[in-house]
């Protein structure tokens, strides 16, 4: 199923209240953080056998970033770490072409991926510091769609568990809007939340 | 000189501290370093890693990696550096506790420092505690118009020949060498294709005149606009050279900024304008 996530519950609640609606066991393939919109690929019964085939996708996402603050989780949920003047536009895309391509960028340090076994919010809740490791990303797209001085809005085109929070701090700001508008062959515009898609279509698509 | 990651790994002496992050050991840096160096005392930097603004969660663009700052730290002629590991439990450290665990344990006697020197908890402590905390201090004046900050500034306007005056020495940009497009080689300008890691500062895009290895370099750091190219690269022309730098560790240094980078009408062209910026590299002054 195709969901279209709005901002506010986890992409585990809205795979709950799926499971809760169809009585069917329900996974999703790739987290979105609770304030992103956008698509959510869910897996329903059997299928959700399938979701190694539908991780490793790459990801098409637009977002605003706001260039005037760090915060400590990369998106408006976090405190505000430092304030600074936002970049000039020749230096903004100077910054953005250094990003492009196969880059090095460094896991928020709210993420989910597990340190030591344990999931690295979970630690940083607990008051607990943790250097996070970098993460080589495949920036395929990175594109400015407009600039008004101190947010840009961009869309971008990474491969998968590459972090759009992560691209924001390296252009020293925060995400204020994430939407993710496709997992590999899947559009937003297909989102449907009535309609389940049959196995062998989805597979095709692949 | 010795390089130590903790006081324990350093034999008991009286000591001259240099105490500082030192990114870039730019002049005024110099002048705090050789201030130690010149006591009798056996001379230590104590410097930190990683950069503290980067560690308390800033974007930092350094002006050095870790491994040219020691080189650099040897140069100037002190007899050891301790890397103490900035973490926030360091920054959170009360002045008098940050004395206790890192500059009693080396037997500091002499404390050299910027005049704007700042450590502990909210940046509370100064040169004026290490006093009543009974050290001997050295306070070094600031040079003035001489700041890192100053000097990245000119960096991202590609004025390198100011920031050399600063740094006391042409600003490098250093990185690995790896695979690229292959393409200087069939235009007759064969060039390395240099991976720079993401927190080291690079100069405003532009084409420079500079030197790697002992030979002259021209060097283009931007997008490649006449093939239209999306990603940053960094790839200096070695000038005289014929050799597989591939795999290699390469510090180039830039000397002048020669022109923008832009696309141009032909191929023919855009060799011919190469030519001539090889031809300025063959003039160009390696700044001070």
């Amino acid at each position: 199923m195709l969901v279209d996530k709005p901002a506010g519950p986890s992409s585990f609640a809205i795979v709950r209240d799926l499971r809760d609606k169809t009585g069917a066991r329900a996974g999703h393939a790739g987290t979105l953080d609770p304030f992103a919109t956008g698509l959510l690929l869910v897996l329903l019964g059997a299928f959700t056998k399938q979701a190694q085939r539908f991780v490793g996708l790459t990801k098409e996402y637009e977002t605003a970033v706001d260039l005037s603050a760090t915060t400590s989780t990369g998106d408006p949920e976090g405190e505000v770490v430092e304030e600074h003047e936002p970049p000039a536009e020749e230096r903004l895309h100077e910054r953005i072409a250094a990003l492009r391509g196969e880059v090095e960028l460094q896991i928020p340090a709210a993420s989910a991926i597990k340190i030591g076994g344990e999931r690295a919010y979970k630690l940083r809740r607990r008051g607990v510091e943790v250097d996070m490791p970098f993460r080589r990303t495949t920036v395929h797209e990175l594109e400015v769609l407009d600039y008004d001085g101190r947010i840009v809005r961009l869309r971008t085109h990474l491969s998968s568990g590459g972090y759009v929070r992560s691209l924001a701090e390296a252009l020293g700001g925060h995400c204020v809007a994430l939407r993710r508008t496709s997992v590999g062959p899947f559009h937003i515009e297909a989102a449907d939340p009535e309609r389940v898609i049959p196995p062998e279509e989805a597979l095709a698509e692949l | 000189m010795k390089v130590a990651r903790s006081p324990s790994e350093l034999e008991p002496a009286p000591r001259a501290v240099a105490l500082g992050t030192f990114d870039g050991v730019h002049l005024g840096h110099r002048r705090v370093i050789e201030t130690a160096r010149d006591t009798g005392l056996r001379s230590t930097v104590v410097t930190f890693d990683p950069h503290p603004r980067a560690a308390l969660g800033n974007q930092v663009d350094l002006l050095s990696t870790l491994e040219r700052r020691l080189e650099l730290l040897g140069e100037v002629g002190v007899d050891e550096t301790l890397v103490v590991e900035f973490t926030l439990d360091l920054a959170r450290l009360e002045p008098g506790e940050f004395v206790d665990e890192v500059l009693r344990p080396i037997d500091a006697e002499i404390v050299v420092a910027g005049a704007d020197f700042r450590f502990g908890r909210g940046r509370r402590g100064d040169l004026d505690t290490l006093v009543a905390h009974g050290f001997e201090v050295r306070r070094v004046e600031l040079l003035e118009g001489v700041s890192s900050t100053r000097i990245r500034e000119l960096l991202h306007k590609g004025r390198v020949e100011e920031a050399a005056q600063l740094l006391g020495r042409p600003f490098e940009v250093e990185g690995t060498v790896v695979a690229g497009d292959a393409r200087g080689g069939t235009l007759g300008f064969p060039t390395a294709n240099l991976a720079v890691p993401p927190n080291l500062l690079v100069p405003a895009f532009g084409i420079y005149a500079g030197s790697a290895l002992g030979h002259r370099a021209a060097i283009s750091i931007g997008t490649n606009p006449h093939y239209g190219g999306r990603e940053r690269r960094v790839e200096p022309h070695l000038l005289d050279f014929d050799g597989d730098l591939y795999g290699m560790r390469l510090l180039v240094e830039l000397w002048e900024r020669l022109r923008d980078e832009r696309a141009f009408d032909s191929e023919e062209d855009l060799i011919a304008e190469i030519a001539r910026d090889v031809e300025r590299t063959r003039e160009a002054v390696r700044p001070a």
